[in-house]
């Protein structure tokens, strides 16, 4: 059945979920737009099992089914961490690849690049530098005689774009791939010189390896860079080759396991995934290594949401789950995106959520070294949480149990107990002792050492960009968000401080509200020298529309494969312009896709100018020189039903009493102090609640340390003072 | 925290072995501060890797050190056994030395042929222990040119001064090139 | 992005009462602090610092993240892929004596020249006759007035005023693609003085409030053959600059301008105390000598000029000596400058030597001038390093200053090692190369280029446990990044890759090798009405880049290129057998697959090799040096060079690692344990034998010595470089040679 308004009626649900590295959220939007969130662990060999358990989870609190959830559900949406977790562990499928001859050491050279993800001291201390592991065997890199030109820079000039100046050779084509099958590659790869331009080579040699397959009755996946990422710049094409080949599959396979299972409770659309630029797909989506990082963008989509509610104009995110803490950047209501993405050491041709983060979460590893040097992450205990629960090593969800952050009898609302006596004598065996420090003296160091990671990752990532952090309100969330929220925002001015009930389930929230979407790239090599004739000018804008109208046909075909009616599809138009003879092309929007002569041709080139301007000065444009358009882009927009946020009544300052649960003590700022305990699901908008305080929900805990208040506005907001 | 950081003998033998893991030894560089006692854990793991007794003062390269071969003598050793003499003059000076004159000689280790230096401007020095044959340096220079003192240490001062441990030995006349001394010798000798 | 002017009149004319202090003024107080007190402009006590450290740490993080994000996003304006992709650009913010405060990702220790630019600006008194005003812009490019290393380094100084008065200096700089010179390209092959090294511009005002003047424009287009490219540089240059002097500006409206005058001096002083800090930490006092060698090649090719007509072998040569401000390299012995583009000033060769003491001692602090007060230098005047002569060329100081910095580098390597920092210790190498030129298109359409991709990576020397790797780092940036082929073949029209890969076995080989260096296949289709490029790499394969190898092991091979002119390569295509790298271009020509009319191995620097349909241009650069005796290696380690092709002649390994090994049938190699053991016991035997003792070896060179028996490139190296004391000195000492000797000019 389709995802669209002729099936979504008021009755039916919403389903989202952010499989983490530690637990699985699931985020259930009710029929009438407000929502609850269900949790369980991650469990990376059975995916399909926490699917189950957090969506029953979720069911549960508003005493329904999943079956009956599913039966009625319109949108189904599972972001995961298979795919970067492939390309992590280097477990993915053995890649053999066919390369322009001559480069065949390029998976190796990788264009340099050893210091990707390094700071600036440490891209200075060259013996730093190394490259990543290459995710094919270079004695598996084949090199083809074959050669198209790309053009010039200079203009119109010398041979045009995708003249053959070496033809396929065939022989050596066959001879490759018999040499691949035999050495057990599972999949195999095309990357040709300027296949962005004219992708007919590396066409033309899948069709032979095919043909190869065929003769030998194997069937492989061939991918083309072409396919899956054409644009300038072989090094990043490559790479973005390397990882469909070498993940997106697999993950392809273990999703489609999830939406069975999501079948099998009656659910009659497709399972959707996000991709790293914002936008779901379902499962059909041939660039599957797009979805790369597809639970952070949730998050970011979600702050969109919550911005446009609150009229926020920029917001810095702040994710706290189990494995690391992640940073992202909403500017004047953008997602931040970066156009070469450097991931795990890797830098992929892919429009990417720009995200920073340190390797510190609730389940990272505590451990001191042979230097007596206290170390947080990067290990993690993922789903095991900690010594307090399955793990054998100590973990920060250790230490907030043993000092009293975190209540070991209402983890998960009470379905985990957690070991507090456990974790207190690991910390105080592995940490406390070699330290010479008393146990929550040791405990509270590494708090410190946690909260000040992320502290400065806040401060950096908005100061690097050259802003100012009294212009971004802070909206932190995952489950460990509110625990260490004290700490991490501490001493640094934003504009607010805010957070949300479900923040252990934002992310599931974020993809929730998701557009169905898919973006489509096309490079070109278009020239706009100055004093140009109309009619050369009508000539371009027609190509332009022509290569608009592809995009739009590829867009309703591969939608409507996904079960999208086509009719309900909306376009965005963009461009990538830049000045004649300049390298990079900036991404330009358009209002709109109407593109016949030269009057929108103008139209295109002063978008490209006002956007130009906004980010440099006067002194660095360049109009006299001419223009070049290198890209059109093309968004393709289904509709798709949201959750919806409503205000409710704003109730008295004071908490009811039926809210307060106890009192707890814990050890905050030197000593044990008691802390008031709030049940979340019982506070009204409207409340304050003054710290010392904690608000315990079964997804998360709300530390408001002394001297400070948390209140709730109309949504529900918690707002921190 | 940094002050008092040490290293494990494990990691400094497997530096010395070149055993190292990459992620140990980027945990190494990453120090923002180097360990302070790294040197005398070094020298430990050196002594106990040699055959010979004499007390390791400094190390010169792979298979070479400066050693206190007895009160007031501190001479160059080779890993074998060999002496060279007084540190503060060139140890090259006791070496045997073969030269790569000719492009057929420079052809064997230098490849493909156009990576070698060009006969006339340039030659390539071997230096080698005299009785373990092991090649302790090679210089690529112009013929003619004075053997290269690679590195004269000041071991006073680095003793007292860096290590705050003074040697027994000090004396105001140890940090002085002498190596002229053995070429004043070698022209008597004509 | 809008900008808000400090517009009040700069300082008074003279005669009028001077509301400020001149460059002059500000010079003259910064030298004698720092020369009293040994403190950076006599700043004895952070005070600042210790009475606030969060406010003075966000005031510093502030300043840095303005300086780092103009690159971030200025690079984006550029037109060459050295500036935007790889580390061939840099943004800095200076005192307003040029001393550095804070650096971009680039490479940054071209900071070295910003204080002998406003020196310069100082000593002429353009703050007095002409008035620097908030915005102005200057435009730098020469070596003598403003330290630049060589005029493809083009600088942009913008001056940032407050109330009036100078606080500092936003600069930008990139390496041009082309700027202009006889020869094409942005380093001036053959230029014989500077009138031959394109467009050298001393200090000069080219813009105000931001905005370069019209007639600005006019040069690049007439002065050089990349007007676009060269523009929109320029436009980057000058976009980061706005970017820093807006945030300076902010800054201090926030701090306030005391605190900026004095936390500026105390970020300086505090980065200078931690780099003697870390000297005192890493080094062992004593001294430390290292040479290299390049071969200027200029006999036969530069009649027009004859006293330039003559090959120039360039003796490069320094001592590294720590003391308590921090340490000394004195550079005397090197040779003298001369009529060829391989002369550097000294604010060049500070750029070069910096960067090896700035990675080994900078890293864990504040980079700022702090560098340029640790690392005391001697450059002797009249020396390659300080020529006394004004008009020198100094297009190509780069392919050997890299060596001056090897050899300051690898010290620090040594002294890691002593100290036992093993997992510090590799060989430095500074084998860089880079091709050049320009054409016409048939079409008319002239272009000049400049090939960056060997210079954005090269291979690293062997650690002391470990080998060296492939395209890994640079010395020379921070940000090793070779490009894309589909950048760099997009700039030039007519020449297309047919290879760009590692170079097998293209390293120096020891206990443990160095990284291989990389080569490319260049092939002309269609050259238009003229395709002609060069390459300057000072003779570099005629020597090797670092005279010393590492603990026994052989210096890093140099970097050469082929031209291959008029070829019968349809056939090759036909075949399928096209040419990958150089290595493999000579084997198929000794196959007699490959024909070639004019085949021509540059181990020098070319002359302008016009192209034609099918001519291939191949070069090979980027190797790196190995550390320990060969014998010594793992025979494992050599198997695995054999069998993943890094070894690809076992002759030629075997009989260099003395191994025995068997191939199979698939090719795979086997080691043979016993027989490796007997070859290399037979080896260190036959090593005793074909050797003579150092007192044989010395009186058959003296006699040599005495008899002057060198071709002359060499007698008159040891000329120039005995007209200096102190290797004068040393040579009389080593050979015992009569007070008479000399080597007499010829």
């Amino acid at each position: 059945m389709a995802i669209s308004p002729t099936t979504a009626t008021e009755r039916q649900y919403i389903l989202a979920f952010d499989a983490g590295g530690t637990m699985t959220d699931a985020l259930l939007v009710k029929p009438d737009g407000s929502f609850t969130v269900g949790k369980a662990i991650t469990r990376r060999d059975d995916e399909p099992r926490s699917y189950r358990e957090s969506v029953m989870d979720a069911a549960n609190n508003i005493g329904a089914t999943a079956e009956l959830v599913h039966a009625e559900c319109v949108a189904d949406i599972y972001c995961g961490t298979g795919m970067l977790n492939t390309v992590l562990t280097g477990n993915g499928r053995k890649v053999g690849l066919l390369v322009t001859r001559g480069f065949e050491d390029i998976s190796v050279m990788e264009g340099g690049l050893t210091y990707l993800g390094q700071t600036q001291s440490e891209t200075l201390h060259q013996q730093l530098h190394r490259h990543t592991r290459p995710l094919v065997d270079p004695k598996n890199v084949i090199g083809i005689s074959e050669r198209l030109t790309g053009g010039s820079y200079q203009g119109n000039i010398h041979l045009e774009p995708g003249h053959e100046l070496i033809p396929v050779n065939e022989a050596q084509v066959r001879a490759a791939t018999e040499k691949l099958l035999d050495s057990g590659c599972e999949v195999i790869g095309i990357l040709f010189l300027y296949s962005f331009v004219d992708p007919r080579h590396e066409h033309q040699a899948r069709a032979i390896v095919e043909r190869v397959l065929e003769a030998r009755g194997r069937a492989l996946p061939v991918v083309c860079s072409a396919d899956v990422a054409p644009v300038s710049k072989e090094n990043n094409r490559l790479k973005s080759l390397l990882f469909q080949c070498f993940a997106a599959e697999l993950v392809r396979d273990s999703l489609l396991a999830v939406e069975n299972e999501a079948k099998g409770f009656g659910f009659k659309g497709r399972l959707l995934t996000l991709l790293s630029y914002g936008g779901a797909v379902n499962m059909e989506y041939p660039r599957l290594y797009e979805t790369m990082i597809s639970g952070p963008i949730g998050g970011l989509i979600g702050a969109q949401f919550i911005a446009d509610k609150l009229k926020l104009k920029n917001v810095v995110t702040a994710d706290m789950g189990g494995t690391s803490f992640d940073v992202g950047l909403l500017v004047d209501g953008h997602i931040g995106i970066t156009k070469s993405a450097d991931i795990a050491g890797h830098r992929l041709a892919l429009p990417m959520v720009e995200l920073d983060s340190v390797g510190s979460g609730a389940g990272s590893v505590v451990w001191v070294d042979e230097y007596k040097r206290l170390h947080v992450g990067p290990d993690s205990a993922g789903a095991k949480v900690g010594r307090c629960f399955q793990f054998d090593r100590l973990t920060v969800t250790d230490i907030n149990v043993v000092l009293g952050y975190v209540d070991p009898d209402y983890f998960l609302g009470g379905q985990v107990k957690l070991d507090r006596e456990g974790a207190m004598a690991m910390l105080e065996e592995t940490v406390a002792k070699p330290l010479g420090l008393s146990v929550y003296e040791a405990g509270a160091g590494v708090l410190d050492i946690v909260n000040s990671q992320m502290n400065d990752l806040l401060r950096t990532m908005i100061a690097a960009k050259g802003y100012d952090t009294r212009d971004f309100t802070l909206l932190y969330y995952g489950g460990a968000g509110p625990v260490h929220m004290y700490g991490f925002a501490e001493g640094i001015e934003f504009a607010d401080v805010i957070t949300l009930p479900w923040a252990a389930g934002f992310s599931a929230f974020g993809a929730a509200c998701a557009e169905y979407m898919h973006r489509y790239d096309r490079g070109l090599r278009v020239l706009l020298p100055n004093g140009m004739t109309e009619t050369e000018q009508t000539t371009i804008a027609t190509q332009l529309r022509a290569t608009w109208a592809e995009l739009e046909q590829e867009a309703r075909d591969e939608m409507e494969k996904e079960g999208v009616d086509p009719t309900r599809i909306k376009f965005r138009y963009g461009i990538a312009a830049r000045y004649l003879g300049q390298l990079e092309s900036f991404d330009t929007s358009l209002t709109d896709g109407v593109m016949d002569g030269p009057a929108d041709l103008q139209r295109a080139i002063d978008a490209f100018e006002q956007m130009y301007t906004k980010v440099y000065p006067e002194g660095a444009r360049f109009p006299d020189a001419g223009y070049s358009l290198t890209a059109v882009h093309l968004e393709a927009i289904a509709p798709k039903p949201q959750p919806i946020l409503s205000a409710l009544p704003l109730a008295r300052r004071e908490p009811d009493d039926s809210a307060y649960v106890g009192s707890r003590n814990v050890y905050h700022g030197g000593m044990w102090t008691p802390f008031k305990v709030y049940e979340m699901a019982a506070l009204k908008a409207g409340n304050v609640i003054e710290g010392p305080a904690i608000i315990r929900d079964p997804m998360t805990t709300v530390v408001i340390p002394p001297k400070r208040t948390m209140s709730f506005d109309q949504y529900r907001i918690l707002h921190y003072k | 925290m940094n002050e008092d950081v040490s290293i494990s003998p494990e990691l400094i033998g497997q530096l010395i072995d070149g055993t190292i893991d990459s992620d140990n030894a980027q945990r190494l560089l990453r120090l923002e501060r180097k360990d302070k006692g790294r040197f005398f854990q070094y020298i430990d793991a050196l002594q106990q890797r040699v055959a010979w007794p004499e007390k390791i003062l400094l190390r010169l390269g792979d298979k070479l050190y400066i050693v206190a071969s007895a009160p007031g003598k501190r001479v160059v050793k080779c890993a074998c056994g060999h002496e060279f003499g007084d540190y503060r003059q060139n140890w090259k000076l006791g070496c045997k030395i073969r030269v790569k004159r000719t492009l057929d000689d420079m052809l064997t280790v230098y490849d493909p042929a156009p990576a070698c230096p060009e006969p006339d401007i340039q030659e390539i020095r071997e230096f080698f222990c005299p009785v373990c044959a092991s090649q302790h340096a090679v210089e690529v220079v112009a013929p003619g040119y004075p053997v290269v003192f690679e590195m004269l240490p000041d071991l006073d001062k680095f003793y007292r001064e860096y290590l705050g441990r003074p040697l027994p030995d000090e004396g105001s006349d140890w940090y002085q090139d002498r190596t002229d001394l053995v070429t004043r010798e070698w022209a008597k000798a004509g | 992005m809008a900008h808000a002017f400090d517009n009040r009149t700069q300082l008074s004319p003279p005669g009028k009462e001077v509301r400020h202090q001149t460059l002059k003024q500000m010079f003259e107080k910064r030298d004698r602090l720092t020369q009293q007190t040994g403190h950076y402009c006599g700043v004895s006590e952070l005070t600042l610092r210790a009475a606030d450290p969060i406010k003075y740490e966000r005031f510093y993080n502030k300043l840095h993240a303005a300086v780092l994000a103009a690159r971030e996003s200025a690079r984006f304006v550029a037109a060459s892929p050295g500036s935007r992709e790889m580390g061939e650009s840099l943004w800095g913010l200076a005192t307003p004596e040029g001393d550095t405060l804070a650096v971009s990702l680039g490479f940054l220790s071209h900071t070295a020249i910003f204080p002998v630019s406003v020196r310069y600006m100082a000593e002429k008194e353009y703050d007095v006759n002409d008035g620097i005003e908030d915005g102005d812009v200057y435009a730098v490019s020469d070596g003598l007035t403003g330290g630049v290393p060589h005029p493809g380094d083009f600088y942009t100084f913008v001056a940032i005023c407050y109330e009036g008065e100078i606080v500092g200096w936003a600069v930008g700089i990139n390496h041009l693609m082309e700027n202009g010179a006889p020869v094409a390209g942005s380093w001036a092959t053959f230029s014989v003085d500077t009138f031959m090294d394109g467009l050298v511009c001393p200090p000069m005002r080219t813009g105000r409030k931001l905005k370069q003047e019209s007639w600005w424009k006019a040069i690049w287009q007439r002065r050089t053959r990349a007007a676009t490219m060269n523009i929109l540089d320029d436009k980057m240059r000058l976009a980061g600059c706005a970017m820093v002097h807006d945030a300076t500006h902010k800054l201090i409206k926030e701090f306030g301008l005391d605190y900026y005058k004095r936390a500026t001096r105390e970020v300086i002083e505090e980065s200078r105390r931690m780099i003697v800090d870390n000297m005192h930490a890493l080094m062992v006092p004593g001294t430390y000598n290292g040479c290299a060698f390049r071969l200027v090649k200029y006999k036969g090719l530069q009649q027009i000029w004859s006293h330039a007509d003559k090959n120039t072998l360039l003796h490069i040569r320094a001592s590294v000596e720590p003391n308590d401000k921090g340490l000394l390299v004195d550079t005397e012995g090197s040779s003298r400058w001369g009529y060829h583009s391989y002369n550097a000033t000294p604010g060049g060769a500070d750029a070069a030597l910096f960067l090896g003491m700035m990675n080994s001692f900078a890293h864990n602090t504040k980079v700022t001038a702090g560098i340029e007060l640790a690392v005391q230098r001697h450059y002797p005047s009249g020396s390659l390093y300080n020529p006394d002569y004004e008009f020198t060329s100094n297009a190509n100081l780069w392919a050997q200053t890299v060596s001056l910095n090897s050899i300051g580098f690898n010290a620090v390597s040594r002294a890691m090692f002593s100290r036992g920092y093993l997992e510090e210790a590799f060989t430095v190498d500074g084998n860089w190369g880079a091709w050049q030129g320009s054409g016409q298109t048939d079409e008319g359409v002239s272009y000049g280029f400049t090939n960056f991709e060997w210079l954005g990576g090269t291979g690293r020397g062997a650690w002391c446990y470990k080998d060296g790797e492939p395209i890994v780092w640079a010395a020379w940036s921070q940000l090793a990044t070779c490009g894309d082929a589909e950048e760099f073949e997009s700039c030039v029209p007519p020449l297309f890759y047919l290879g760009r890969k590692l170079l097998p076995g293209y390293f120096g080989h020891g206990k443990y090798r160095g990284g291989p260096g990389n080569s490319a296949v260049h092939w002309c289709v269609k050259p238009g009405k003229h395709i002609a490029v060069t390459r300057p790499n000072g003779g570099l394969s005629c020597t090797t880049s670092v005279g010393l190898g590492m603990s026994g092991a052989y210096p890093g091979p140099g970097s050469f290129m082929i031209s291959a002119r008029g070829t019968n390569l349809p056939a090759l295509i036909e075949t399928g057998e096209t040419p990958r790298d150089a290595r493999e271009l000579l084997e198929l020509i000794d196959a007699g697959k490959l024909e070639v009319e004019n085949l021509e191995i540059w181990k020098t620097d070319c002359p302008e090799l016009a192209l034609k349909d099918n001519d291939l241009f191949v070069d090979a650069a980027g190797s790196s040096g190995g550390w320990g005796d060969p014998l010594d290696r793992d025979p494992a380690l050599v198997i695995n060079d054999l069998n993943d092709g890094m070894a690809p002649r076992y002759e030629f390994t075997a009989n260099l690692y003395g191994i025995v090994a068997t191939v199979d049938a698939a090719d795979v190699w086997t080691l043979d344990a016993g027989a490796t053991a007997a070859r290399r016991a037979a080896m260190r035997q036959a090593r005793i034998g074909d050797s003579q003792t150092a007192q044989a070896w010395w009186a058959s060179e003296r006699t040599r010595v005495l008899a002057r028996d060198f071709i002359p490139e060499v007698r008159e190296m040891y000329e120039q470089s005995m007209s200096f004391g102190k290797f004068d000195n040393e040579f009389r000492k080593f050979w015992q040679v009569p007070a008479a000797f000399n080597f007499p000019k010829e």
